[in-house]
């Protein structure tokens, strides 16, 4: 289980995570979703112990995330962050020589459904090359919890359908899967709940199923309702 | 630990081959001059090796410091520490790569040096004449000039640059955490640096008096003294990372 308990980040006098405490049970498809620069991407990267809080925990297991959660936790950033030096090969084999669940068998058979050739130079792919290569390497992993930042930023619509079908794949019993993005009408299909982040602060943990069976509403149309202030929903 | 340094060695490998490849030319020069006995050759080949040798220890630990503050100021960061490696190790195998290649670097232009001292010593008799007009002027001062004497002064070099680099690393972590956000912190963080090298210069100079000028021993207590130095500032350096360091 991975939960965060009061988080907060503070950047030079600006909040970006504000007491969020959260938990994410395995065996489910989150989605974080929010504004730009309401702090998903933040909480994110405390998660993956990239980011220290100011103050708060995020536990893994029991455990401040730290060295040991990492092996289990695959973070994809919404950044590129490959080093220049390497082709689309190299990272394959970085990944394989510091993570024991990469398996270079599924990054084959990921880089040949998404066209991505190894002998390419990652600084000379194209933004959508590179968003696909991130997905590829993060999900070749077999690893307990995913974080995806952004995973369908900046790819075409064919590409979005695979990165999709990618996560699905993953899903499993012992696995927690966080997807971040704001294309919420396309997560409504894969995700079990959506965590609704605005200025810093936890709005809700929604399921999706319970809003469309309880509430008769979608989750854009939630999101729509929370973040735009307009009524929504009505009779089932 | 391994892995991380055969990474580290990949960003600075292409360096290393350049400084190499010129190394290679000069000496190359410089042998054919003394075969040739063509002098101006030779002065342009040993002016060219012996600038090349300064540089090359220099540059080599000044791009590990580079390389250090890319890697925890850019979002290649993440390439590093989204692996389940600890800050210790992640420094740990960046001091080593880059102490490792300073003293092979350091050690190699030393037995070239000694080398093409011995080749011009015996091929030039004027040469033979300046090294020992040049070893009456240094025993004058107590010290003589040997393959020994020179080795150890080299050794000596090597170790102060190892250390000067770890400070360097301290200097690029404090800039990255501690006064992350200050205006000022690169002036700040070459206030502390400098500081740091004159208190220690200090002791440094205080310590091989006390033990008696250049010797043996006196280099040996100055290499230790460098070598624990270099051990706290890698304790300092890889805390701070570990508990303030946000990539």
């Amino acid at each position: 289980m991975l939960e965060s308990i009061e988080l907060t980040k503070k950047f030079l006098g600006k909040t970006a995570v504000d007491g969020i405490s959260l938990k994410l049970e395995p065996g489910h498809i989150y989605a974080m979703l929010g504004p730009n620069g309401s702090g998903k991407t933040t909480w994110m990267k405390m998660a993956a112990g990239l980011i220290k809080p100011t103050s708060g925990v995020v536990n893994y297991n029991g455990s401040p995330v730290g060295v040991d959660s990492r092996r289990d936790v695959a973070y994809m950033s919404t950044e590129p962050y490959f080093y220049d030096w390497m082709t689309i090969g190299d990272v394959g084999k970085y990944y394989q020589d510091f993570f024991a669940d990469f398996s270079m068998e599924k990054y084959d058979e990921m880089l040949q459904d998404m066209a991505l050739e190894k002998k390419l130079k990652c600084k000379n792919l194209s933004s959508g090359m590179l968003a696909k290569l991130k997905v590829a390497v993060t999900m070749a992993r077999d690893a307990k919890v995913y974080m995806l930042d952004e995973p369908l930023n900046g790819i075409d619509l064919l590409a979005r359908d695979e990165v999709l079908n990618a996560i699905i794949k993953h899903a499993g019993e012992d696995k927690i899967l966080l997807v971040s993005s704001h294309l919420v009408e396309e997560l409504e299909s894969v995700v079990d709940y959506a965590i609704f982040i605005n200025r810093s602060k936890l709005v809700g943990v929604y399921e999706v199923e319970e809003l469309r069976q309880n509430q008769c509403i979608s989750l854009a149309d939630k999101y729509r309702e929370v973040f735009g202030s307009i009524e929504m929903g009505g009779a089932c | 630990m391994g892995t991380l340094m055969k990474y580290e060695f990949r960003k600075t490998w292409k360096m290393k081959g350049i400084i190499l490849c010129i190394t290679a030319f000069f000496q190359l020069i410089f042998s054919i001059s003394v075969v040739a006995k063509s002098d101006g050759w030779l002065g342009l080949s040993v002016t060219g090796l012996a600038f090349t040798a300064i540089c090359s220890v220099f540059l080599i630990g000044v791009h590990g410091i580079h390389i250090l503050s890319r890697d925890i100021n850019t979002k290649q960061s993440y390439m590093l520490f989204m692996t389940p490696n600890s800050s210790y190790k992640i420094l740990g195998a960046k001091t080593l790569e880059n102490g490792l290649s300073v003293i092979i670097a350091g050690v190699f232009y030393t037995v070239l040096a000694i080398a093409d001292i011995t080749i011009l010593a015996v091929r030039y008799d004027d040469v033979k004449a300046f090294l020992d007009l040049f070893n009456v002027v240094l025993k004058e001062a107590g010290t003589e000039l040997t393959a020994y004497t020179f080795s150890l002064t080299m050794i000596q070099t090597i170790i102060s640059w190892v250390f000067l680099i770890s400070m360097g690393y301290l200097a690029v972590v404090i800039c990255a955490t501690l006064l992350l956000g200050n205006r000022f912190n690169g002036v700040l963080s070459l206030i502390v640096f400098f500081l740091i090298a004159f208190m220690v210069g200090n002791v440094s100079d205080a310590l091989q008096a006390a033990v008696g000028g250049f010797s043996g021993i006196a280099t040996a207590v100055d290499a230790v003294f460098h070598i624990i130095l270099t051990a706290v500032m890698y304790f300092i350096t890889a805390w701070i990372m570990d508990n303030k360091l946000s990539v």
